[in-house]
């Protein structure tokens, strides 16, 4: 019996598909014959699509090394890990921010706004230029 | 000191001409077939057409394939074969409650205990060992981005495949026990009532003409007595194309 989803991953994995897949949104290239109603197989190819082209987004950005893509086994094992990683990280920057109080600046105490790293927005033009 | 001279002996045996036999083409072929290489480019030959083929079946959401001359094909069921799969799996499940030669999975489960086979340990060990699986992969995960060695990294993975067969060979053994319950009878049948929905043969057109695909089973009664082979790979399709149920 001849092991589809195994030969589908090698498909999505292939530079054919990644390069179809990373240029259909802006070229307007259809992957499939059909634009909707995905069967079963389609729509699992589509998950594998989007899969190795995050996996080769941190090939690309230096976070693993090529050896990643040597078996699906390495491939799972790094995804299952980012993702339980990045979820962690939401968590607790989820938690810091239910952590910081809410309330109304009291008289007397000096009301700060706290703007983070989108504080560039407003930095004043430096003198000097236009 | 002196030194012992030995006899050496010398035996010349004659050289006898070994007659050339003339291998036949299908002897050297064979030879070649055992030919770890050759076996090798076999092996990668097959799975390009595997994979030509699955490229194939990914191009729409129906799959062509042909049985002798005649061609047929499986497209996705619509949302009312859906429904009707659905309906009928329900008529099928009370039925099958009425039916003395069939029972519940639990019921099941309670026989199988009093013979000393425990099902829900089963679970809880595949259970168990998806955990364990888990854990492995967080670990192999961190080694791949910290950038460890090969052997490190190959430890790993050779525990995780251990563990993915581990669980396997279990779920095979739970699948046998159960399949005969009244639950997993109703999948299977309605599998096979939208593998009939589903399943066209092309009549061929005039010439010139493209030719209709019509339904390839009449009836239900039709598709339980249709050719086995045909039946089994149309399932199969089918059930790439649907998903589950």
């Amino acid at each position: 019996m001849l092991d589809v989803f195994d030969h589908i991953r090698t498909l999505a994995k292939s530079n054919k598909y990644q390069s179809l897949y990373n240029h259909a949104k802006e070229l307007k290239i259809q992957i499939f014959h059909n634009t909707c109603d995905f069967s079963a197989l389609q729509l699992q190819f589509l998950n594998d699509l989007a899969f190795y082209a995050g996996l080769m987004t941190d090939y690309a950005m230096g976070e693993v090394d090529f050896i990643v893509f040597e078996n699906t086994i390495y491939e799972d094992a790094y995804h299952y890990y980012k993702v339980n990683t990045n979820r962690k990280k939401l968590k607790n920057h989820n938690q810091d921010i239910s952590d910081k109080p809410t309330r109304p600046a009291r008289s007397g105490e000096k009301e700060s706004l706290d703007i983070g790293s989108s504080s560039w927005v407003f930095k004043s033009p430096k003198k000097g230029r236009i | 000191m002196e030194e012992e001279i030995k006899e050496v002996s010398v035996e010349i045996t004659p050289v006898v001409a070994t007659p050339v036999v003339e291998k036949t083409q299908e002897e050297t072929l064979k030879e070649m077939a055992k030919d770890p290489l050759v076996e090798q480019a076999k092996q990668k030959l097959l799975a390009d057409m595997n994979l030509d083929k699955v490229e194939e079946m990914l191009q729409q959401n129906s799959i062509e394939f042909d049985i002798g001359k005649q061609q047929y094909r499986v497209r996705k069921p619509t949302f009312q074969e859906k429904r009707e799969a659905y309906t009928v799996k329900v008529e099928k499940f009370n039925e099958l409650l009425n039916d003395s030669k069939y029972e519940l999975e639990d019921t099941l489960k309670e026989k199988y205990k009093k013979r000393g086979i425990n099902v829900d340990d089963l679970t809880a060990r595949i259970q168990n060992l998806e955990g364990k699986k888990n854990e492995f992969q967080l670990k192999l995960g961190r080694l791949l981005e910290a950038k460890a060695s090969e052997p490190e990294l190959k430890t790993l993975k050779d525990e995780i495949e251990r563990i993915v067969d581990d669980q396997y060979m279990i779920s095979i053994k739970k699948t046998n026990l159960m399949q005969f319950s009244i639950e997993s009878q109703i999948m299977i049948f309605a599998y096979q009532f939208l593998t009939c929905a589903v399943t066209e043969k092309l009549i061929p057109g005039a010439e010139g003409e493209e030719g209709t695909w019509v339904k390839a089973w009449k009836s239900f009664d039709d598709f339980t007595q249709a050719d086995e082979r045909l039946v089994n790979i149309a399932s199969f399709n089918a059930s790439l194309l649907a998903g589950q149920l």
